[in-house]
């Protein structure tokens, strides 16, 4: 409803024109603009002076030069920044950018296009193009129309209830187990022929080859980074220190256990051999461990925890509440001075004479009966023992 | 039965420091022998050192208890807190909650702890931490976790909770199977 009512109130011709406001009446100077041409690029913000330099002038005071150069040309630009068209928006006038003429240069290289693989090469010099296939396959057996890729797909090599025999067959072999046995020999020569053309495209490319690590295994990275034999200049090991790490403990675990039972090789860290990951291995690799070690360990991490945790070295409550009496001291004492000054106007009621309002007394004076009667006890028990001992010592 | 791994260690101390602050030490550092966590199927076992050397000669499946049964790990590796544990949490319990014997009965059928069921708290016990309930008896019933500050416990109507019921003893007759 208030809404309504500010627009009602609110006179019209007022409504439709914006305030304008002068630079006189801000109080703003306006620099003195830069004389001569100026390319401006307004998308990056920037303005540049073609002009040869005055070396005359930057000999005598180069800082002062510089920063009339820039003062001058700044304002140029900003004059024309200000120049574009701008429209309202809550956080002031926003304007508009032009796309930016001037191209900047890179920080890095372009990344290099992926080298052909073998079947691409090969299309490419036969002329073959690709074909896009469609999702769905009509399925004749299923009478319907199925994916060709993934569950329920048409003409599944699993899903074949008989195979018919040929005159080709081998008495006593299983004609399903030949089908699985090739399959998998097709699903390998194709994992090789992926590999060495990862391989071939590493050569190819070289530095700037994309990070291989999904595509060839650490071993066969290596092998890719080392030059041919006879070919290019020889490789430095610190240059490919991280493939032979990589190359190494693959290696290593590249046993029948794991590389679990092979000695360690002099200049490996023991722990080196293992494949990088997330192992969940208890604290005592024994359940009954008789060496000790598992206290200490969780003793270790008890401490970890309770540091993390630990608000109250620092009670917090308590310090507010000590820094809220000193205040309290120091405004009742205020107070009483100022009633003081006061004294007949302001009839204020003043603490009693020996009051020890608002003050804060040291521990070890509020402690001091207690302490001194525990003193006197420990005395007693001192000389008491003393004593026996003394006589003790005599007899 | 196998030693915990970092993690699952870390869990259930972390679970432990919510009732029993810097007490937990205490778990460790005993005086008289040392105790250890054992896991057993999904269950943490708190139990020292001579009866779990005696123990690693029972079967895995045919290990049904051990010491004393803390609480338990679930699936994703998260540690809960089970009646078992009353025992050591009250030993070192660092906030308390006194109950009065008219709500006893309440918290020990498995129901929130009111204001008006309050009979005593712990001075500066801050919300949601894991407190042990008693009965006015000192008689440890259970344990819980806080809904409100202790100062905020005082202004708060009779019908609000005070404490969150998380275990109590009544369980060893209701959920005998599930111990």
């Amino acid at each position: 409803m208030a809404f309504f009512v500010e627009a009602e109130a609110r006179p019209a011709d007022t409504a439709q024109q914006p305030l304008k406001v002068t630079a006189e009446q801000l109080g703003v100077k306006q620099g003195e603009e830069f004389e001569g041409g100026l390319d401006y690029d307004l998308g990056n913000m920037m303005a540049c002076d073609p002009s040869p330099v005055d070396a005359e002038r930057l000999r005598a005071d180069p800082s002062l030069a510089c920063l009339e150069m820039a003062t001058r040309i700044t304002q140029s630009l900003v004059a024309r920044l200000f120049e574009l068209p701008s429209e309202a928006a809550p956080v002031g006038r926003i304007a508009q950018l032009p796309p930016p003429t001037h191209p900047l240069p890179r920080h890095k290289p372009l990344p290099a296009a992926r080298a052909p693989t073998r079947w691409e090469a090969f299309a490419a010099k036969k002329g073959i193009q690709k074909k896009k296939r469609p999702t769905t396959v009509w399925d004749e057996d299923a009478g319907e129309w199925r994916r060709r890729h993934g569950y329920k797909r048409a003409s599944d090599a699993k899903e074949v209830p008989i195979i018919e025999a040929s005159a080709e067959d081998k008495e006593g072999e299983d004609p399903f187990t030949r089908a699985h046995a090739e399959k998998r020999e097709r699903v390998k020569a194709q994992a090789g022929r992926q590999l060495a053309n990862a391989k071939a495209s590493a050569k190819a490319m070289g530095a700037r080859a994309p990070p291989l690590a999904a595509a060839l295994p650490p071993t066969l990275q290596l092998a890719a980074s080392l030059p041919e034999h006879g070919r290019g200049r020889p490789v430095k090991r610190r240059e490919i220190r991280d493939d032979i790490k990589a190359a190494s403990r693959q290696a290593g675990v590249s046993t029948a256990s794991g590389g679990k039972f092979d000695a360690v090789l002099p200049g490996e860290k023991p722990g080196e051999r293992a494949a990088p990951g997330k192992c969940k291995r208890p604290l005592v690799d024994k359940v009954a461990d008789r060496s000790g070690t598992e206290n200490t360990k969780v003793l270790g991490m008890v401490d970890k925890i309770l540091r993390e945790r630990a608000d109250d070295i620092l009670d917090v409550g308590r310090a507010v509440r000590g820094l809220e009496g000193e205040r309290r001291a120091e405004r009742s004492a205020a107070k009483a001075s100022a009633a003081d000054a006061d004294e007949p106007a302001a009839k204020k009621r003043r603490p009693f004479p020996n009051s020890t309002k608002g003050q804060r007394f040291a521990p070890i004076a509020r402690a001091s009966a207690a302490a001194a009667s525990h003193r006197m006890v420990v005395a007693g028990a001192l000389a008491l023992a003393m004593q026996s001992f003394s006589c003790g010592c005599t007899t | 039965m196998r030693p915990l791994t970092e993690e699952e260690t870390k869990a259930v101390f972390e679970k432990l420091h919510k009732f029993l602050g810097k007490g937990i030490r205490h778990l460790v550092e005993r005086s008289d022998e040392d105790h250890v966590l054992r896991l057993n199927r999904n269950r943490v076992f708190y139990v020292r050192e001579s009866l779990m050397r005696r123990a690693t000669n029972v079967a895995r499946d045919k290990l049904v208890h051990l010491g004393t049964c803390i609480g338990k790990l679930t699936h994703s590796g998260k540690f809960r807190l089970t009646v078992g544990a009353l025992d050591v949490l009250a030993q070192h319990a660092k906030y308390k909650v006194w109950v009065k014997p008219a709500a006893e009965m309440q918290f020990l059928y498995g129901n929130h702890v009111l204001k008006s069921g309050l009979g005593r708290i712990t001075e500066a016990t801050p919300a949601y931490t894991g407190v042990v309930v008693y009965s006015m008896t000192d008689v440890p019933l259970g344990f819980g976790v806080t809904a409100k500050s202790t100062s905020d416990c005082r202004k708060m109507e009779p019908s609000g909770v005070v404490v969150f019921h998380q275990s109590d003893v009544g369980e060893y007759l209701r959920s005998e199977d599930d111990l």
